[in-house]
C-alpha cells in the first residue's frame, strides 16, 4: 500500500515537472491565456472515498462560556417576513443549505469559520434567511468595555488593550457576519493601531472599529462620513489639525486624506464600467478618475478638523476627544473655492458643509459601486471575481436592494446600501450553482484560518490578553504575517490588484491579494503557529492554560484514520480536500501507535496531528 | 535537534533544481549565448524606504542663496528640526567634481556623521533628481502632454511598483529579478533559488522571468518546522518519528491533484517553501556566524541578515545575488521634523554598520547598496510636513562605488522653475530609474543587450551609464 503510493507519487511528479516546464520556462508569451489547460473541475470534488458518515452531533449547542464584549440591543428594523417555508430551494441557484458540507463552505465565507453549532443551525435552512437573522443581531462593541475598564482603572489602559477584544470577538461574538464584514472593511478603509500613542490609544481604534460595525449593514455614505470624522483616521491620514493654506508663507493644505479617500476608499484611480472592468479612451489607455488638481482642490475640504473641545491646537480638548467625532474649526478651514471631480464648492463655504458636499460627490460617483463591490468580494468570497459577479453586486449597491433567490429582500432601496451589497456577495448565484471552477475562490487570510480553528474546536477559557502569542501576530516567521487592525500601511496587508508572479494564478492573470504575504517563511511560520495552538502549548502571561480546544468528537474517531480524515474533510473544508492530502493525513495518523496502556494520550496525539495536517491543506486555506 | 530524513530531502531538492534547469534551457536555446559576467561574487542590496523619503530634508544646500530658498519654502520644518538643519551645522560634502554645480555647495544634516564620512571617503555617492521617467520631460512638456510620462504619479503603491518594476501596481517582474535572471542564465550550475533574497515582503522587484525571491528568515540562520523538527512536540521519543516523517511528506507534497488554481498555488508555495527553507537552514548551520553589531531596528536586523547571507554564498552555491530590504514611515505629511529625524538616524546607523560588517568580512568591494523610495516630496511644506512628489535623491554605497560625488543634476530649490511640475515644488526627474538601474546592472555583470531587455525605456536617454560604479561613465 505504502510502496504503491510512492510509485504513484513519482508518476505524478513527472507530470508536475512537465507542467512547470510548460508554463514557467516559456516566459513572456501568451500571458493572460491559460498556459496549461486547467484540470477538469472533477478533481475538485471530494475525495473518492465514500462520503463521510455524518459525525455524531456535537454536544448540543452550549452557549459560549464568556460573553463577547457588550452586545447591544438590535438596532435593526425588523426584517421583512420570511416567505412561507417550502417556497424556496427549487431553482438551480437556490440558496437552501442542504448538507453539512454546503453549510461549511458557506460559513467559511460568511463568518470566521464554521463551528459545529452554526453548521447544525444552518443545515436545512435557506442561507438568505440565516443571513437576514445575522444582520439583525446586536452589534458587538469595542469601546464600552474599554472605557469601563479605563475608568475603573484610574484612567489607565495598556496601549494595545483593544487587541484582545478583537480576538475574543472574532472567535465568539454572536454577530459573526457583522464582525467578519468589519474585518473585511477594515482592510479597505484602513487604519492601524500601530501608531504610538497617548493614553486613550485603545479607545481611539475601538471607536473606529465601532463606526465600521455600526454602518456595515447601513449606508456607505454615512459610513464614510463617520470615518472621516473619526480621530483615528484623522491622525492616521494626517488631516487632524490640517490647516488651510497660507498665501504669504506658501503653505498648502495636507493632501494625504484627499488622495487616499479617492484612491482607496471610494472611487479608485481608473474609471470603471458597471462590471468593474476598466474604461479606456479612444487610444486604449485607461481613463484616470482624477488628476493632481483634483487632489489639491479636495485637500482644501479636509482642513479645519481637530479634536473636540478646546482649541484647534489641542489645548483644552475634551478628555474623550480621541474617541468621538472631530470638531470643525471654521477659522482654520479653507475659504477658497474647492474644485474637484467636476464639483465646485463656492468660496467661504463652512467646513462641515464642504465635507458634506465632497462626500456626496464621491458617493455619487459611478465608480463607487463596482469599486467597492470588487474589493468586498475579494475580502469575502473570490480573489478574482468575474465581471458578471461584480456587476450583480454593484447593481445591488447602486439600487440599495438585493433580492435573494427565495424572495427575501435586503436593503432599504437607497444607493449605497451595505446590507444589499453584503447579501449580494454572499448569496451570489455563482456560489450556489453546484460547480467550483479552477479560477473561483480565494485564499483565506491567516488570521481567519487561525480563528476558524478556534471556533471549530470550541476553544474554551478564551482569554486573549493572557496569550503571549496573540499580542502581535504580525511576524511571518513566528506569527501569522498579519494582525487584525494593524496593517503596516494604509495599503493594507496586500493589494487588491496583486498578481502573484511565477504561480498558476499569476500565469492565468488572476489577482490574488493574499499571496502577497505568502512565501517560504510565512508558510512555515503559519504551520508553527498553528502547531503550538493545536497542541495547546502556547505560553501565557500567568502560566494558566487558556485557549483549550475540545477534540471530543475527533478523539472518538481516532481509532479509524479514514473516518477521522473524512470527518475533518467535511467539518473543516466542506469536503474539498484532495485525495492526496487525505491520504497523507491517513498515513500520518496510521503511523502513530495506539498503546493499550496509554490510549487516551495516543488518541489525542493522533487527533492533534490530523488537525495539524488538515489546517495546512489547501482545502482549508481556500474559501470557495 | 533530531532532523529526519535528510537524505530524502536533499534528493528532492536536486530534482527540483534539475527540473527548473531543464525548463530554462529549453526556453533559452532560442536565445543568444549567455552573456552576463558572473565571475567572482557580487551582490546588489536594494533598500526601499517606503512612504517617500523627503530628499530635500536629506541632502541640503549649504550655499547661502539656495539654503535660504529652501528654508523659505519650508520654514516650519526647518525650524522644527532646530540645530541639525542650521546652515553652519550641516556636514559638508566634498564633491570630487565641484565644477559641475558652479559655486553651489551641499551638506547633510548634522546627525549624518557616518554617511558624510563615507561620502567624503569615496565610498558613497548621491544621485540627484532621479525618478521614474519614460523619456526626458520638463514642466512645459509635462503640462501640455507632449512628453510621455509615467502612469499614476504621486500614488504610493504605483510609484513603489514603478521604482521596483517599471510599471504600476500589478507588474510581475522587477529589474532586480531580471538582473538575477541574467546572471542565473550565465551560470546554470548555481542555485538560482538563492539568487534573489528578501528579508521582508516579496517585492515585485525580485521577481524575474524565472527567478523567485527567497524570504530569508530573520535572526540567526534557520527556521524549524516545529511539528517535524521538534521531537518534544509529540512526546520526545522515537515513537512518533514515523509520523513526523509523514508530516514532512505532506508539507512537501507537490500540488499534483489540486484542481483549483488558488489551492494549487497554496500547495506549491508550501512545498517549495519548506524545501528551500530547510536547505537554507542546513547551510546556515555550517556557516561561520557573524557577530558584528547592527542596530536592533527593523532595518538593522534586515541588513544583518543580508550580511550573514552574503557570508553563506559558497554554501548556498550562488555568486550573484540581489537583496531587497525595506523600512517605512517616510510618508511625512505631518510632524515631519519630529518623525524623520529618528528614521534618518536609523538609516545612518544601519548603513554604517553594514559597511563595517562588509569590510570585516572582506566583501565591501563585492556589494553595492542603493536606496529607492516611492517619490521625493513637495519642496513647499503644508505647515507641518510635505506631500507626495516625484523625483528625489538616492544614495549608493560600496567598495566599487565612485563615491564622493553627486551624479545627475540637482535642481535649485525654486519651485517656480521648469524643473518642478507646479508651485508646490514637485521635482521633475532629469535622471531616470532605468539609468540608475543600468549603472548598477552593468557593474553586476549584465551586458548591454541584457540591460536593454530588462530596461525598456533606457534607449530614450542619452546616457546609459551614470558613472557612479567603478569603470567610469560614458
Amino acid at each position: 500500500m505504502r510502496r504503491h503510493r510512492r510509485i504513484l507519487r513519482a508518476v505524478l511528479g513527472v507530470s508536475a515537472l512537465a507542467l512547470l516546464a510548460a508554463c514557467g520556462g516559456g516566459g513572456g508569451g501568451g500571458e493572460g491565456l491559460p498556459a496549461t489547460p486547467p484540470p477538469p473541475p472533477s478533481t475538485n470534488t471530494p475525495s473518492p472515498s465514500p462520503p463521510a458518515p455524518t459525525p455524531p452531533p456535537a454536544t448540543p449547542a452550549p452557549m459560549p462560556p464568556a460573553p463577547p464584549p457588550v452586545p447591544a440591543p438590535s438596532p435593526q428594523p425588523p426584517s421583512p417576513p420570511p416567505p412561507p417555508p417550502g417556497s424556496a430551494g427549487q431553482g438551480p441557484t437556490s440558496t437552501l443549505i442542504r448538507t453539512e458540507a454546503e453549510a461549511v463552505l458557506f460559513l467559511n465565507r460568511a463568518t470566521f469559520g464554521a463551528s459545529q453549532r452554526e453548521i447544525n443551525r444552518l443545515v436545512g435552512q435557506d442561507a438568505a434567511d440565516w443571513l437576514a437573522g445575522e444582520m439583525a443581531k446586536g452589534q458587538t462593541r469595542f469601546l464600552p468595555p474599554l472605557e469601563q475598564r479605563f475608568q475603573a482603572n484610574g484612567r489607565q489602559l495598556p496601549p494595545d488593550a483593544n487587541s484582545p477584544l478583537t480576538w475574543n470577538a472574532f472567535i465568539q461574538a454572536d454577530d459573526q457576519v457583522r464582525m467578519r464584514t468589519v474585518f473585511a472593511l477594515s482592510q479597505i478603509i484602513v487604519t492601524s493601531d500601530l501608531l504610538s500613542g497617548g493614553r486613550t490609544e485603545s479607545q481611539k481604534i475601538a471607536y473606529y472599529i465601532d463606526q465600521l460595525g455600526e454602518n456595515v449593514f447601513g449606508n456607505y455614505r454615512e459610513l464614510i462620513e463617520d470615518i472621516t470624522y473619526a480621530p483615528m483616521m484623522g491622525q492616521y491620514l494626517t488631516y487632524l489639525r490640517n490647516r488651510k493654506g497660507d498665501a504669504r508663507s506658501g503653505r498648502m493644505p495636507d493632501e494625504n486624506y484627499a488622495r487616499e479617500i479617492m484612491q482607496l476608499f471610494t472611487i479608485g484611480l481608473i474609471e470603471l464600467n458597471p462590471d468593474g472592468t476598466e474604461r479606456t479612451g479612444a487610444d486604449g489607455v485607461p481613463l484616470e478618475t482624477y488628476d493632481n488638481d483634483d487632489v489639491v482642490g479636495l485637500a482644501r475640504v479636509f482642513t479645519g478638523l481637530a479634536q473636540a473641545g478646546g482649541q484647534f491646537n489641542g489645548n483644552g480638548a475634551d478628555a474623550d476627544a480621541m474617541y468621538k467625532p472631530m470638531q470643525m474649526f471654521d477659522d482654520q478651514h479653507s475659504q477658497l473655492e474647492k474644485s474637484f471631480l467636476g464639483t465646485t464648492i463656492p468660496p467661504n463655504t463652512p467646513g462641515r458643509e464642504s465635507i458634506s458636499i465632497a462626500l456626496d460627490t464621491l458617493h455619487g460617483h459611478p465608480n463607487v459601486g463596482p469599486f467597492l463591490a470588487t474589493r468586498m468580494i475579494q475580502r469575502l468570497t473570490a480573489s478574482n471575481p468575474s465581471p458578471d459577479y461584480v456587476q450583480r453586486v454593484a447593481a445591488a449597491f447602486d439600487a440599495g436592494r438585493f433580492t435573494a433567490p427565495n424572495g427575501r429582500v435586503f436593503g432599504e432601496g437607497r444607493r449605497g446600501d451595505m446590507a444589499a451589497l453584503v447579501a449580494a456577495i454572499l448569496l451570489d448565484e455563482s456560489l450556489f450553482d453546484g460547480t467550483i471552477t479552477p479560477q473561483e475562490g480565494k485564499v483565506r487570510e491567516p488570521v481567519i484560518r487561525f480563528v476558524h480553528w478556534a471556533r471549530a474546536f470550541d476553544v474554551s477559557n478564551i482569554n486573549a490578553e493572557n496569550e503571549r502569542r496573540l499580542r502581535d501576530t504580525s511576524a511571518p516567521d513566528s506569527g501569522l504575517g498579519q494582525h487584525p487592525f494593524r496593517s503596516p500601511s494604509v495599503f493594507n496587508f496586500y493589494r487588491p490588484g496583486y498578481v502573484a508572479p511565477q504561480t498558476q494564478t499569476g500565469s492565468n492573470g488572476l489577482t490574488a491579494p493574499e499571496f502577497q504575504i505568502a512565501n517560504s517563511v510565512a508558510a512555515i511560520g503559519y504551520a508553527n503557529f498553528m502547531a503550538e495552538y493545536i497542541l495547546d502549548r502556547t505560553p501565557t502571561q500567568d502560566n494558566s492554560n487558556t485557549f483549550r480546544p475540545d477534540y471530543g468528537t475527533e478523539i472518538g474517531l481516532a481509532d479509524n484514520p479514514q473516518a477521522l480524515a473524512d470527518h475533518l474533510n467535511i467539518f473543516l473544508a466542506g469536503g474539498q480536500m484532495t485525495a492526496a492530502s487525505r491520504q497523507e493525513l491517513i498515513d500520518a495518523v496510521t503511523a502513530m501507535p495506539l498503546r493499550e496502556e496509554a490510549l487516551d494520550e495516543d488518541r489525542r496525539k493522533r487527533v492533534e496531528v490530523a488537525i495539524f495536517i488538515a489546517v495546512n491543506t489547501p482545502a482549508f486555506a481556500i474559501a470557495r | 535537534m533530531a532532523y529526519i530524513n535528510r537524505r530524502k530531502f536533499i534528493t528532492g531538492m536536486t530534482a527540483v533544481s534539475a527540473a527548473a534547469g531543464t525548463g530554462t534551457l529549453a526556453a533559452l536555446t532560442k536565445q543568444r549565448a549567455f552573456a552576463a559576467d558572473t565571475s567572482g561574487y557580487k551582490a546588489l542590496v536594494c533598500v526601499m524606504l517606503r512612504g517617500g523619503l523627503d530628499h530635500a530634508d536629506t541632502i541640503i544646500p549649504r550655499d547661502g542663496e539656495n539654503y535660504n530658498a529652501l528654508r523659505g519654502a519650508r520654514s516650519s520644518i526647518m525650524g522644527g528640526h532646530g540645530a541639525s538643519r542650521v546652515r553652519e551645522n550641516l556636514l559638508p560634502l566634498n564633491l570630487a567634481s565641484p565644477g559641475r554645480f558652479g559655486g553651489r555647495q551641499f551638506g547633510m544634516p548634522s546627525t549624518f556623521g557616518p554617511l558624510q564620512e563615507m561620502f567624503n571617503a569615496g565610498d558613497l555617492a548621491v544621485v540627484g533628481d532621479v525618478g521614474p521617467l519614460i523619456e526626458p520631460i520638463d514642466r512645459q512638456t509635462f503640462n501640455n502632454g507632449s512628453a510621455a510620462q509615467p502612469k499614476r504619479l504621486f500614488s504610493h503603491n504605483d510609484q513603489q511598483s514603478t521604482w521596483e518594476a517599471l510599471g504600476v501596481e500589478g507588474s510581475r517582474a522587477g529589474w532586480g529579478g531580471l538582473f538575477a535572471d541574467a546572471a542565473a542564465r550565465s551560470d546554470p550550475g548555481s542555485q538560482r533559488a538563492f539568487s534573489a533574497v528578501t528579508t521582508s515582503s516579496a517585492s515585485v522587484f525580485l521577481f524575474g522571468d524565472t527567478v523567485v525571491p527567497f524570504r530569508a528568515p530573520s535572526g540567526n540562520g534557520g527556521l524549524n518546522v516545529d511539528m517535524v523538527d521538534r521531537r518534544d512536540y509529540l512526546g520526545g521519543n522515537a515513537r512518533y518519528d514515523a509520523a513526523r516523517e509523514e508530516i514532512l511528506d505532506f508539507l512537501r507534497l507537490a500540488p499534483v491533484d489540486q484542481g483549483n488554481l488558488y489551492a494549487r498555488d497554496v500547495k506549491q508555495i508550501q512545498a517549495d517553501g519548506v524545501g528551500i527553507t530547510l536547505q537554507f537552514r542546513e547551510a546556515s548551520e555550517q556557516a561561520v556566524s557573524l557577530d558584528f553589531p547592527f542596530p536592533g531596528s527593523r532595518l538593522g536586523n534586515q541588513l544583518r541578515t543580508v550580511a550573514q547571507t552574503i557570508g553563506m554564498r559558497d554554501l548556498l552555491n550562488v555568486n550573484r545575488q540581489v537583496f531587497f530590504v525595506e523600512t517605512g514611515g517616510f510618508d511625512t505629511h505631518n510632524n515631519q521634523a519630529g518623525r524623520i529625524a529618528g528614521l534618518q538616524n536609523d538609516i545612518v546607523a544601519s548603513l554604517a554598520a553594514f559597511r563595517e560588517a562588509m569590510i570585516a568580512q572582506g566583501d565591501w568591494d563585492r556589494v553595492a547598496l542603493f536606496t529607492v523610495s516611492d517619490f521625493g516630496r513637495t519642496l513647499v511644506e503644508n505647515g507641518a510636513g510635505t506631500d507626495h512628489g516625484w523625483g528625489g535623491y538616492m544614495m549608493v554605497m560600496g567598495g566599487n562605488v565612485q563615491g564622493g560625488d553627486i551624479y545627475g543634476s540637482m535642481a535649485a530649490p525654486t519651485p517656480g522653475s521648469n524643473r518642478y511640475t507646479d508651485s508646490r515644488g514637485r521635482l521633475i526627474p532629469s535622471t531616470s530609474v532605468e539609468q540608475y538601474a543600468a549603472t548598477l546592472g552593468r557593474w553586476f555583470g549584465l551586458d548591454e543587450g541584457e540591460l536593454s531587455a530588462a530596461l525598456p525605456n533606457l534607449a530614450n536617454f542619452d546616457s546609459r551609464n551614470l558613472g557612479f560604479m567603478g569603470g567610469g561613465g560614458d
